[in-house]
């Protein structure tokens, strides 16, 4: 296997998308090339640490105000509609 | 109408992360929200049931963040920024900086690092990879809400992991070099 078709299947490794034969290849080819290990470990780690930040969080207020707003609105809507 | 209240409550958040990590401005991203629940609430007798609530609400939000985008600024590319093209994707820093402490990356220098990192993606990349990686959707729901095939999708998800790897690499590396 090569560094560029080790890359080409990188992300289907790591959501786990390769067949089993692929998959046996790709995990014995970075045993022996310390490169390809690199950008798979580090790869993996930039993606944890984006899931981990996580979804930033709406004010509770904010909530409440876009709440009224979107029924106000959809009642104005019917009203006009009808 | 509390059928809208628990709308808002369960998918307001994961909108603002995609509005946020879009426009990359708190008040504008809000701004963005509003608008998609007052778009969708309008033409909520338009929704046809074929993909599911959160999914269209998804794709109202990318195309009101688009919107503004589109009407703020042209995209610009900082001077430091590296310019990930076709067939320029190699992998230029291969050290391996998983080897620094968890407690080093949750300081919020380094959390810092890695919301700019995510931030530096193109738009498109971006996209991909808030969607498929950070809110958990899947490769065809991804396809659906941008209106790409979902080869599209995954060799557009597999471009954002190699440059933010590549970004993240260049914080990252520094800091592991300095500890050995």
């Amino acid at each position: 296997m090569t560094h560029d078709q080790f890359q080409t299947h990188l992300s289907e490794l790591i959501d786990g998308e390769l067949s089993g034969e692929l998959q046996t290849e790709m995990k014995t080819h970075m045993q022996t090339c310390e490169d390809c290990r690199v950008l798979f470990v580090t790869m993996q780690k930039s993606i944890e640490l984006s899931r981990e930040q996580g979804t930033p969080k709406l004010s509770k207020a904010f909530q409440r105000q876009l709440t009224e707003k979107v029924k106000r609105a959809y009642r104005l809507g019917n009203r006009c509609e009808g | 109408m509390t059928a809208c209240a628990d709308c808002i409550a369960l998918h307001s958040d994961s909108l603002y992360g995609l509005a946020l990590r879009l426009v990359n401005d708190e008040t504008e991203a809000e701004d963005v929200v509003q608008e998609t629940f007052l778009n969708a609430f309008k033409a909520i007798r338009n929704f046809d049931g074929r993909s599911s609530l959160g999914t269209w609400l998804f794709r109202i939000t990318y195309n009101n963040a688009l919107m503004r985008l589109r009407r703020s600024k042209p995209y610009t590319v900082e001077i430091d920024q590296p310019v990930y093209v076709e067939g320029e994707e190699i992998p230029r820093q291969l050290f391996d900086w998983c080897c620094l402490p968890e407690e080093d990356f949750m300081t919020a220098e380094a959390q810092e690092k890695i919301k700019m990192g995510i931030g530096r993606l193109s738009e498109p990349l971006r996209v991909v990879f808030t969607l498929r990686d950070i809110e958990g959707l899947s490769t065809a729901e991804v396809a659906e809400i941008l209106e790409l095939t979902e080869s599209a999708v995954k060799v557009r998800l597999h471009r954002a992991r190699l440059a933010l790897r590549e970004i993240l690499s260049g914080y990252f590396t520094e800091w592991a070099q300095e500890r050995m």
